[in-house]
């Protein structure tokens, strides 16, 4: 009863102008017989984007279909064909950071574009309810490119029932979380633990991530210009990859590994969490998308037995917890950009975001953080709210080398998380390479 | 004479035992395929599955079907064209007397020696030029490219047999060199175009690197579609083994019908059974 | 009736024709780019840079030339195992050529050879899963060997990548021997058994010279395979960890179409083309000389 008071009560609280019903009917056209084709990542909101969507052929007529990829393939596929003016595709849900290069090869009809050209409402946008850590990543050349719709933060996870029975609190800084890894890695108490701890090394993308995921917390910063509210990361890209705060970090993950499960080496994002939910580390760091699968059953073995708490950080430093997610754009080239608009800003108003999440995907606007429906299904959500207020928009860089950049960063990481060179050895020849590729493009001098 | 028994019932041991060395493996994806995902990676294994269980197929199936359709035909189209292109060039460069004809055939040979990947990028650029991306009909013709010096090689191998007394009496009687090729050479090879042709397709059913570079979404094959399954996202097990297994099926039975001539046929036509 | 030299010309000039396009244009247009900073993203705006990208692949960079030499390591260790295996298989399939269940047994075991590279690139990922894999399991319960990350550290990859490689190919050796053995004539068997030569004898002294060109066929034709080693690559090791598994041909795609820098991908294609050439003048000839003495038989 109390319960119910409170939720009638707080959605009065609620930004009114994000709730009010939208008339769909008025708001969106008619697209009987169009085949509308989404790209997407197969990340975990998958499922609820695909479930969502037949409201949108009621709606219109359109029929909807999601086509979901991994996260390599994807960015292969998804440039190439745009790039060549390829229309197989109207909408693609591009990671944030794959801004600069998209909008490079001319991928993108800018969002910005469409509304104004159409008049479209403020408020089925919506645009200042967005998170502005995860909004920014939708801008580029100081344009709204596409409209955000499934932000992730990171946050530490953490088995309770283990930190309990050793009395411990949840990490909050490198020290805390390596003693804490420590202990729970070979001991006897805890014969199904393979590992105290478990990141993404796999050579690539993911340690590539991995490394920006941690380095400004690790109170360094990865180039002259870029640390958190610098206010143009891109002024001066000369590479600090190799700063003694960067190798110091390298080091610190080195030593890391020694209390991570065998073939840490080569986890990438499945794996790490896969190690979570099969009860095999006491602690991950992962995107808040996954979150809501530790407490399915039907793949983990953890359900009700973890909690969350703000992305650890070294002593002296602040935490900046990762932000990324994915972004919804209409393809340039596309013979249904009016239904493929259509799609894009029904798919990601505050409305249908709200049952979107409520499906199980990652909450990304304020309102959605604040609702209290979400905040019951999603317990984890003030933790990620705040999460989402501190993080850094800049984290990774959204130029068009990104890609190439982060793998290449990515193959040095896990050559010294392997012991294949020193940190120092890795982290020279990262920041060579990366200078190098810069100024191949003329971002550097 | 109990000695040799003995060897040779020793032998026999061995050579079972390289034999499941080169089974087995085969034989836990097949397995595998009939297992849920929990139980392709239980500990203790499951050793024998509920072969009734087939919903990764299904699933796989389902999801799946016009790639695999996609598979057949560029693989089928590409074996006729390839031979179409192939066999009148092994005839000729067989039984034509002219000058350079064994530096013609070196050449050719040699095409199909060069790694793909250093023809990618360049065959991508002319197919969109010619606006051919992301078709079958792209696909096609790549593989029937790769495909045609071994053709020619392997056919001009089984031309060679053909008595040459034969074609020189027909000559004789004022028979044309298309009529020739037609009655007499493709009749007497048979058996080694058959050969060629099983090769071919396997080689073509096989390919995943120039797909990989072709293919956005509309022309995708089957094996595109596997690795797929593999990239960094999340790993459905149940899936890629099904696929595995089906993708495996045509070069496991066509080997059985090869037997005799796969020696000669992958060494190009160098060893004869 | 048409002329007989255009009745000559339609058997052979079409294939000429369509190689050219398709094989040799590619070739000639890879060695042109590779003289450019381009990307296939965004293909206009490429220029002209000279040797650039051939230097920094070679002299700069440590990728490339670690995947030279990588692609050679397994190579040559692959090729060896093969022979080496191949040898004693072939030996024990001759042996027992004459009794039932060879044949079938033979057929079974060359299967691989055929198999889709990247079906067995996924047979092993499967098996070699480090925690939950079957060979896990077997290392673990029948040796006592802890489960390690067999495709996630730098040697045991490489390992691995060469026992898959010859997994899948050690069948073709064999069977290539085996018919090396066959053209062994029985006299000279009878003439070592009067002599009351020993096994080894026999090996060495009537086997492996008249297997020889065998053996020299298989290197030459497997070495061409293993330039091009792409698919188990691309699936199960992905060149890692760091760049211990990284070769030639995933290099380029990875360079080509996943950094779309096809100006530095395209001349590490030319490399891999000279590379490929100088294997490739070697195996025509030999072909060629088999050729003209009617083949190995």
């Amino acid at each position: 009863m109390l319960r119910k008071i409170l939720l009638t009560f707080s959605l009065f609280l609620l930004p009114m102008n994000s709730l009010l019903a939208v008339d769909w009917g008025k708001e969106l056209g008619d697209h009987s017989g169009v085949d509308l084709k989404v790209q997407s990542i197969m990340d975990p909101y998958i499922d609820a984007v695909k479930e969502i969507s037949p409201q949108f052929e009621s709606a219109t007529g359109a029929s909807v279909t999601v086509e979901g990829f991994g996260y390599d393939g994807l960015h292969e596929k998804q440039i190439v064909a745009c790039s060549q003016n390829d229309g197989s595709y109207d909408v693609l849900f591009i990671d944030g950071i794959w801004i600069g290069e998209f909008v490079e090869a001319d991928c993108i009809e800018p969002v910005e574009d469409i509304w104004t050209a159409e008049g479209t409402d403020k408020s089925v946008i919506a645009w200042d309810d967005y998170i502005p850590s995860f909004a920014g990543q939708a801008i580029w050349d100081d344009k709204k490119m596409c409209l955000p719709f499934g932000g992730y933060w990171h946050m530490l996870h953490y088995r309770t029932d283990l930190f309990e029975a050793e009395g411990l609190q949840p990490p909050k800084t490198f020290d805390d979380v390596m003693a804490a890894a420590k202990l729970f890695k070979d001991n006897p108490k805890y014969p199904e633990l393979e590992g105290g701890y478990a990141m993404n090394m796999a050579r690539g993308s993911a340690a590539g991530q991995q490394y920006y995921e941690w380095i400004y917390s690790a109170g360094a910063q990865p180039w002259e210009s870029n640390y958190p509210g610098s206010p143009d990361a891109y002024a001066d890209q000369r590479g600090l990859y190799n700063s003694p705060e960067s190798v110091a970090f390298i080091e610190w993950m080195q030593e890391m590994v020694n209390y991570m499960p065998p073939g840490v080496e080569q986890y990438a994002w499945d794996e790490r969490a896969k190690a979570f939910t099969q009860g095999k580390v006491a602690m991950i760091n992962n995107w808040s998308v996954r979150t809501p699968l530790f407490n399915d059953p039907e793949i983990s073995k953890v359900k009700g037995k973890f909690d969350v708490a703000l992305f650890p950080h070294a002593e002296g430093a602040e935490s900046v917890p990762p932000v990324g997610g994915w972004i919804a754009c209409v393809n340039k080239h596309s013979k249904n950009q009016e239904a493929a608009w259509d799609y894009l800003k029904w798919f990601a108003s505050p409305e249908i975001h709200r049952e979107w999440v409520l499906m199980g995907a990652p909450p990304s606007r304020h309102s959605a953080m604040n609702d209290p429906q979400i905040n019951a299904e999603q317990p984890w959500t003030p933790v990620l709210y705040e999460s989402s207020l501190r993080a850094w928009q800049e984290l990774r860089p959204r130029h068009a080398l990104t890609f190439e950049l982060i793998e290449t960063l990515g193959i040095e990481v896990n050559k010294a998380l392997t012991g294949e060179s020193s940190a120092q050895d890795a982290m020279d020849t990262a920041n060579k390479k990366i200078d190098r590729l810069l100024k191949s493009e003329g971002y550097i001098d | 004479m109990k000695a040799s028994v003995r060897k040779n019932f020793i032998l026999l041991i061995l050579a079972t035992l390289i034999t499941f060395v080169f089974l087995a493996p085969n034989l836990w994806m097949l397995f595998g395929s009939f297992k849920s995902q929990n139980a392709m990676f239980a500990l203790p294994p499951v050793w024998i599955p509920d072969f009734t269980y087939i919903k990764n197929f299904t699933i796989m199936l389902s999801e799946s079907y016009m790639y695999l359709i996609n598979s057949i035909i560029v693989t089928i189209c590409s074996t006729i064209v390839s031979l179409i292109f192939s066999l009148p060039t092994a005839f000729g460069l067989t039984f034509f007397k002219f000058k350079g004809r064994y530096f013609l055939a070196d050449w050719i040979l040699s095409t199909r020696m060069l790694p793909p990947v250093a023809a990618a990028v360049p065959l991508f650029i002319l197919f969109k030029y010619l606006n051919l991306l992301d078709s079958l009909f792209a696909l096609i013709i790549v593989y029937t490219a790769f495909n045609i010096p071994f053709a020619v090689w392997v056919s001009a191998s089984f031309f060679k047999k053909i008595p040459i007394d034969l074609i020189e009496a027909s000559r004789i009687e004022g028979a044309s060199w298309f009529h020739i090729f037609l009655k007499i050479a493709i009749p007497l090879s048979k058996g080694g175009i058959a050969t060629v042709a099983i090769f071919v397709f396997i080689f073509s059913w096989n390919e995943l690197l120039i797909a990989l570079f072709f293919t956005v979404s509309e022309s995708r094959t089957f094996p595109i579609f596997i690795s797929a399954q593999v990239s960094q996202a999340q790993i459905i097990w149940g899936n890629v083994a099904a696929a595995t297994v089906i993708q495996s099926i045509p070069p496991i039975l066509l080997t059985i019908f090869l037997q005799k001539n796969i020696v000669s046929g992958l060494t190009l036509g160098a060893v004869k059974n | 009736m048409i002329s007989e030299k255009i009745q000559k010309l339609l058997f052979i000039l079409p294939t000429c024709l369509f190689l050219l396009v398709i094989s040799i244009f590619p070739f000639l247009y890879s060695v042109y780019l590779s003289l450019f900073q381009a990307k296939l993203t965004k293909m206009h705006k490429k220029f002209f840079i000279g040797w650039e990208n051939y230097y920094v692949l070679l002299f700069e960079d440590d990728v490339f030339p670690t995947a030279i030499k990588n692609t050679f390591v397994i190579a040559f260790s692959s090729i060896t195992i093969e022979i080496i295996l191949g040898f004693i298989m072939a030996k024990i399939f001759f042996e027992i050529r004459h009794l039932k269940f060879s044949n079938t047994l033979r057929t079974i075991t060359i299967m691989p050879i055929m198999l889709t590279p990247l079906c067995v690139g996924l047979v092993f990922l499967y098996i070699l899963n480090p925690t939950l894999g079957i060979f896990s399991y077997i290392l673990d319960t029948v040796f006592g060997i802890e489960p390690f990350a067999y495709l996630g550290e730098s040697l045991p990859a490489k390992i691995s990548v060469i026992a898959i490689n010859s997994w899948q190919w050690t069948p073709f050796m064999m069977i290539l021997l085996l018919a090396g053995l066959m053209t062994v004539p029985n006299e000279q068997y009878e003439a070592a058994k009067i002599d009351g030569a020993n096994w080894f004898h026999v090996m060495t002294k009537i086997e492996i010279p008249s297997i020889l060109s065998f053996v020299l066929l298989g290197v030459v034709l497997r070495l061409i395979e293993c330039i091009r080693l792409f698919d188990i690559i691309y699936i199960t090791t992905r060149g890692g960890p760091g760049i211990s598994t990284e070769v030639m041909a995933f290099f380029t795609y990875r360079t080509e179409f996943r950094s779309f820098q096809v100006g530095s991908g395209s001349a590490s294609a030319v490399i891999i083309l000279i590379i490929s050439l100088i294997v490739t003048t070697i195996a025509v000839t030999l072909l060629r000389r088999v050729e003209k003495n009617e083949g190995l038989s």
